[in-house]
């Protein structure tokens, strides 16, 4: 898609003020804490730290992205299963790292799953439930899509 | 906002929206915030939205009080607790705001969980140049028990006794009477909680053959005990009461209203679970409105791990009367007295065999053709308790919640860092409602004690936070999480919806002294301040200090 932005906007602006995807979380500005991930040609970066300029030509996939046809992701259908969405505000950028994560590494030991979202915290979980749901996701143990979501 | 904007509480609507995890910032300061977008919606006849950045959150928003506590205790020979002695001073910051409540609690739970005649607990705040210090999970209790709980193991120690045998001769029972002069009702588990920490763990093999490593990394196993009030309180007796409103529609769903707030700790799904068991529907068939103060009258603050004992109560006093009505058409259509009828997953049922059934939808369908009401406020009063406030005497809160936690860790005294390892965490929670948020909760609690423990400190200096971001104010991250074991205990509270007493707190409060009882056991350093940093812990160990 063509955005017109100034090359020193932050991609997180950009993604919830001019495009409406909130889906991207801003917890402190200073890439300490991931709630703003997303995917940058694959690869899992905070979007409070990207340029614009930085973004030009390149993939940007953002949470929005997993939701299929008003179906969950297999990433996010696990999470909700096993439990790991308390309050939800780390969850998209929990869900970008794990998606990066298995995207290049589809079987994940529990050492690697622990890497990978280290850099996203979270308050409420202790991090075990969202462990547990990438490691199931990563096993195929849960539904391969759930059933709608409900409408809003 | 009424008083801010000189308004008639009723012209005066707050509507929560999603909230994100809480722990205590979102009690009073909340109300500021509203109130700055307040006043500049009413001046500019705009909507106002009002974001503080991360920074400026943490520089302004409420904190954990700093404390400073001195702990005496008088003990026999044989480990019978006779004398607790206790002065504690908490750093208020610059105004009162929740203060007096904070030190209230505090001083209720001093003493700690045990038995002991004699008790004199004095508590201060005082005012000083930093940000109001505020609610935070446990308040006001963690910084006493971590005091009192490591001085349990000095005692242990000096005697000779394990520390966990200890506690389980001091701990309080059913019957027995607190350091406020309250008898204790049937809902006490915490010598279950003891019992089942101390298995689960392999405390007593580990305790005998670690603490004891030649070398630079030692292995330490430690315990703490705590106890926790459930619900506000006999200091705020008119606080204790909340509302709830239930509507069941022509299609058999259901929507039910509270004056609590969710903001992760799973209250939505849990009286979601009520209200569907209550009505006899499918989980799926019921929702939640936002919280709205127009819509249920003042329920109190959602604090104190109240809201499932409060709300869940209150529901169940607006769905038994719904019931009435709506089951009451069921059983004529099932042919049987009302008494008689069953509900369960959306289908009511003619006896406890079943004979006859009829699916909620059909009910509802006959309701609305037979124009019944099938809407009801309810309302529930907390248990009236007798404190005095002018001799700190007498039932302080209507029913306690019990923990055990069982730290192991890892101490490498060349750098001074502690790794907890694993934590066992075993929680009387009455009875668990949803055991994956029970867990959940005990989950994530458990490793913000562990925050609290080991790595999150507030460095002020003439009154401006130094720290104000999560480069330097550090929260544990999944590469710190220890291997948290919950384990749920259920000794039932007669008075909590079908048992359960109020639960959220509690996994935070007994992390602290777990870790550094442990860490004592591991390398014999006693270190008395939060958090157990590596420079807290070279510095104990310097020669010129004498070892415990």
């Amino acid at each position: 898609m063509e955005v017109p932005a100034r090359p020193g906007r932050r991609l997180v602006s950009v993604l919830r003020e001019d495009l409406g995807l909130t889906g991207t979380k801003v917890g402190c500005e200073q890439g300490e804490c991931g709630a703003c991930t997303v995917l940058l040609d694959g690869r899992a970066v905070n979007a409070c730290l990207v340029l614009m300029s930085q973004v030009e030509g390149r993939e940007v996939l953002t949470i929005e992205a997993l939701e299929r046809d008003r179906r969950l992701h297999p990433l996010q259908a696990a999470f909700v299963s096993a439990g790991a969405v308390p309050c939800g505000i780390c969850t998209p950028g929990m869900l970008m790292s794990a998606y990066a994560l298995l995207r290049r590494n589809p079987h994940p030991g529990r050492e690697e799953i622990v890497e990978a979202v280290s850099g996203n915290l979270c308050r409420c979980t202790g991090y075990t439930k969202i462990i547990e749901a990438v490691d199931h996701a990563a096993a195929g143990d849960g539904p391969s899509r759930t059933r709608e979501t409900p409408g809003r | 906002m009424a008083h801010i904007l000189g308004l008639p509480l009723g012209r005066v609507r707050i509507i929560q929206t999603t909230t994100g995890g809480a722990f205590g910032g979102e009690e009073d300061v909340p109300s500021e915030v509203a109130g700055q977008a307040a006043v500049l919606a009413w001046k500019t006849r705009r909507p106002v939205k009002l974001v503080y950045h991360r920074e400026e959150d943490i520089r302004s928003m409420s904190k954990r009080h700093p404390a400073h506590v001195r702990y005496k205790t008088g003990v026999r020979e044989d480990g019978t607790l006779v004398a607790v002695e206790v002065e504690m001073t908490y750093d208020g910051g610059a105004f009162g705001t929740l203060s007096p409540v904070v030190l209230w609690r505090a001083t209720v739970h001093a003493a700690g969980p045990y038995r002991c005649p004699n008790v004199k607990v004095n508590a201060y705040a005082v005012a000083t140049n930093k940000v109001p210090s505020g609610a935070f999970r446990g308040f006001g209790s963690p910084q006493v028990l971590f005091a009192g709980e490591s001085q349990m193991d000095e005692i242990a120690s000096r005697l000779g006794m394990d520390p966990l045998a200890l506690r389980r001769k001091n701990a309080l029972r059913t019957g027995d009477v607190t350091a406020t002069g309250q008898k204790l009702g049937s809902s006490v588990g915490l010598l279950e909680t003891l019992r089942r920490a101390q298995r689960e763990s392999g405390y007593r093999s580990k305790r005998s053959r670690w603490g004891k490593d030649q070398g630079a990394l030692k292995r330490g196993i430690g315990v703490s005990t705590i106890f926790y009030g459930a619900g506000l309180g006999g200091l705020s007796p008119y606080l204790a009461r909340a509302g709830a409103f239930v509507q069941v529609h022509a299609d058999g769903s259901a929507l039910y209203a509270v004056g609590t707030t969710e903001m992760g700790q799973g209250m939505r799904t849990v009286l979601a679970q009520i209200v569907a068991d209550e009505l006899g529907l499918r989980l799926d068939q019921v929702s939640a409105m936002e919280t709205d103060t127009s819509r249920v009258p003042d329920s109190g603050p959602t604090v104190a791990s109240r809201a499932t004992m409060m709300s869940g109560n209150a529901l169940r006093d607006a769905c038994a009367k719904v019931r009435k009505n709506f089951w009451g058409v069921g059983a004529s259509l099932l042919d049987v007295p009302l008494h008689e009828v069953l509900g369960e997953e959306g289908v009511l049922f003619a006896g406890r065999d079943r004979r006859a059934s009829v699916s909620v939808e059909q009910v509802a369908k006959e309701c609305i053709a037979q124009r019944i009401h099938l809407a009801a406020q309810g309302w529930f009063q907390a248990p009236r308790t007798s404190w005095n406030p002018e001799t700190g005497q007498g039932d302080a809160y209507m029913v306690y919640a019990w923990a055990t936690n069982v730290a192991e860790v890892e101490v490498d005294v060349e750098t001074g860092v502690v790794h907890l390892v694993r934590l066992t965490a075993a929680h009387d929670v009455g009875r668990a409602l949803n055991p994956i948020g029970v867990e959940g909760q005990i989950e994530g609690g458990s490793l913000q004690g562990a925050g609290y423990a080991l790595t999150e400190d507030v460095i002020s200096e003439e009154g401006v936070v130094l720290n104000p971001n999560f480069s330097t104010y550090i929260i544990p991250t999944a590469s710190d999480a220890p291997d948290i074991v919950p384990v749920v205990v259920e000794s039932r509270f007669s008075k909590g919806p079908h048992g359960a007493k109020g639960f959220g707190e509690q996994p935070l409060m007994g992390v602290a002294p777990a870790v550094a009882n442990a860490v004592y056991h591991a390398a014999g350093i006693r270190v008395r301040e939060l958090p157990l940093t590596p420079e807290r812990l070279k510095k104990e160990m310097e020669p010129s200090r004498a070892s415990e």
